[in-house]
């Protein structure tokens, strides 16, 4: 991109835009534009933005993003007090609370392990696991099943065995309504692996 | 084939059967070859970077390429510009290479093969690897995952400083490492065994009835599977300390071996040239009979400069053994070895970047 032919303060924000996921230069520079011929939008942009900043933070208990600390999650009532489900990001709780089938806490380490990018124990919410214990039965360790997240969930397991509580895994399987020729051989296999008797 | 090595333009019409590349050196067979395997497997068995098979001075390479495979016909494409590689079956883009493989399949056979026996296990592992791929697309997935595992291990050995926070988060890859790893040591160990069936036979009714060849996976240097799979847990545990030392993954099928053997011992070290090259062959040919075996039908068969270098007696077998089944087989040859062959063949003349029939 030729950032020099454009005033500075409008290269900035193409640059910025374009450190954003999924932004390529070119979407960078067509967003930065529509935002200078439309001020209004650009206003309320900025706007929420700061107050989103100014707003949100992570629960001091589960680390999902809030507004009031603890979150209602945390402080609510008729949640079940005695399941802990431990998930990557804040928008798998949103999955998993959109089911409506879960009822009990959660836990949010955001991210997981991955020495490649510098990602150990540290980097992530998951010491103060260990604070919120008591009372809880079972463990859910619900992040993903990619390479890292069996890491991670292996690492978190060990650590958890002491406590002599239930650890559970999500059970990996068929995306349901998905077709069985569309996924992928090993999500298949895993399917067959985990099959029950009917 | 478009802008593909030393060709601008060239469309060929292979014939079933024997299909003879007569040529001069240098002149472009190996090239076809090149071309019918890569849009079959998606990848160059010479080359990593499929800039160096674009024509000299262009952008792109285009290939298409039109089988008879089970009941249909197979149209397959790819091309590649700017590091952008499109594959396509009958018209429909692939989004995995593991989606793409298998849909018609080759056995390719080179001079240069007889590495398999002579080189390092990475070679026999890689020989292993493609077969298996080629019937179980899955074994790609699990390849690329076992990767990442290894990768992800490596960097934590470097990195990690606070020996005993190390340990336990080894333990942690080491678990996942196990699980991935078993997958595929067991995938590779039943290929061998039904490689080791075809081998034998072949191997012994034609090649050498006085001698016994045997294949053996080495999992984890063992010989059998139960003992490989039950060690495997325990040796990335007590592997830990050496790790942490070495900084360094040591253990894990990545290092395993396919042991090939001779009267009971190594090809690798006792067996003669001569031996060895029978060897190679007959674990090609060992695996178009899996191909076969699994998908009903023979692969195409690519040989690459194979003839010269066979006594008359074993050129012989492998020419009757192709004619027989009909398999649909290239050929590569100089003008001189033509004379070779008493079948029934098609020939194409090579020369310079064009082919036409005879
Ligand atoms: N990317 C390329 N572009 C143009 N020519 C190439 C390219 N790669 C190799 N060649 C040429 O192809 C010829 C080798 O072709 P090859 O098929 O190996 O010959 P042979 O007939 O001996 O098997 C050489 O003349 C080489 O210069
Ligand atoms: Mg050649
Ligand atoms: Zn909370």
């Amino acid at each position: 991109m030729d950032y020099l032919h454009y005033p500075r303060s409008l290269s900035d924000l193409i640059i910025a835009f374009s450190r954003l996921p999924g932004v390529g230069p070119k979407t960078a520079g067509r967003l930065a534009f529509f935002l200078l011929q439309h001020s209004g939008e650009a206003e309320d942009l900025a706007e929420a933005i700061r107050i989103a900043l100014r707003d949100i933070r992570q629960c001091s208990v589960c680390g999902n993003y809030t507004e009031e600390d603890p979150c209602k999650i945390c402080s609510g009532q008729g949640r079940d007090k005695t399941m802990l489900c431990v998930v990557e990001q804040p928008r798998d709780v949103v999955a998993l609370e959109k089911t409506g089938e879960y009822k009990g806490l959660y836990h949010v380490l955001h991210g997981v392990l991955s020495p490649m990018e510098g990602i150990g124990p540290e980097q992530l919410n998951l010491s103060p696991i260990f604070q919120r214990l008591e009372g809880i039965k079972e463990v859910v360790v619900a992040v993903n099943p990619t390479v890292e997240g069996e890491a991670t969930a292996h690492y978190l397991s060990k650590l958890l065995k002491p406590f002599g509580l239930k650890v559970t895994r999500l059970a990996h399987g068929l995306p349901v309504g998905g077709d069985l020729e569309y996924a992928d051989e090993v999500t298949i296999a895993r399917a067959l692996e985990g099959r029950r008797v009917l | 084939m478009r802008h593909f090595r030393n060709y601008k333009e060239q469309k060929i019409e292979f014939q079933p059967g024997i299909n003879l590349l007569v040529g001069a050196n240098g002149q472009g067979k190996t090239n076809v070859l090149e071309g019918v395997y890569y849009l079959i497997t998606g990848k160059s068995y010479r080359v990593k970077l499929e800039n160096e098979l674009i024509y000299w001075g262009e952008k792109n390479f285009y290939l298409q390429a039109s089988f008879h495979a089970s009941d249909r016909l197979i149209r397959l494409e790819s091309y590649y510009e700017t590091g952008k590689k499109v594959m396509k079956i009958n018209q429909l883009a692939s989004k995995r290479l593991s989606d793409y493989v298998g849909t018609v399949n080759a056995v390719f056979f080179s001079p240069d093969d007889l590495h398999i026996i002579k080189n390092s296990p990475q070679e026999r592992r890689r020989f292993l690897d493609l077969l298996i791929s080629q019937i179980k697309p899955g074994h790609i997935l699990l390849l690329n995952s076992y990767l990442k595992i290894i990768r992800q291990k490596n960097n934590l050995l470097k990195k990690e400083k606070n020996v005993s926070l190390l340990r336990s988060l080894l333990q942690a890859w080491n678990e996942e490492l196990a699980e991935t790893g078993a997958k595929i040591i067991v995938n590779r160990w039943h290929f061998t065994q039904s490689l080791n069936q075809y081998c034998k036979s072949i191997f012994k009714s034609i090649f050498s009835p006085k001698d016994d060849m045997e294949l053996l996976y080495l999992g984890l240097g063992k010989k059998s599977l139960e003992e490989s799979l039950k060690i495997f847990p325990e040796l990335l545990e007590n592997k830990i300390d050496q790790e942490i030392e070495k900084r360094n993954v040591l253990i894990g099928p990545h290092r395993d071996d396919l042991l090939i053997e001779l009267n009971g011992r190594s090809a690798k070290l006792f067996g003669s040239q001569g031996q060895q090259r029978s060897l190679v062959l007959c674990l090609k040919l060992a695996e178009m009979e899996i191909i076969r075996r699994e998908k009903n039908e023979y692969p195409i068969l690519l040989l690459d400069d194979v003839l010269s270098e066979l006594d008359e007696f074993r050129r012989e077998f492998l020419l009757n053994y192709i004619h027989t089944a009909g398999k649909q087989t290239v050929i590569t040859m100089t003008g001189a070895d033509k004379k070779m062959i008493h079948f029934e063949k098609n020939v194409f003349q090579v020369s310079n970047g064009k082919i036409w029939r005879e």
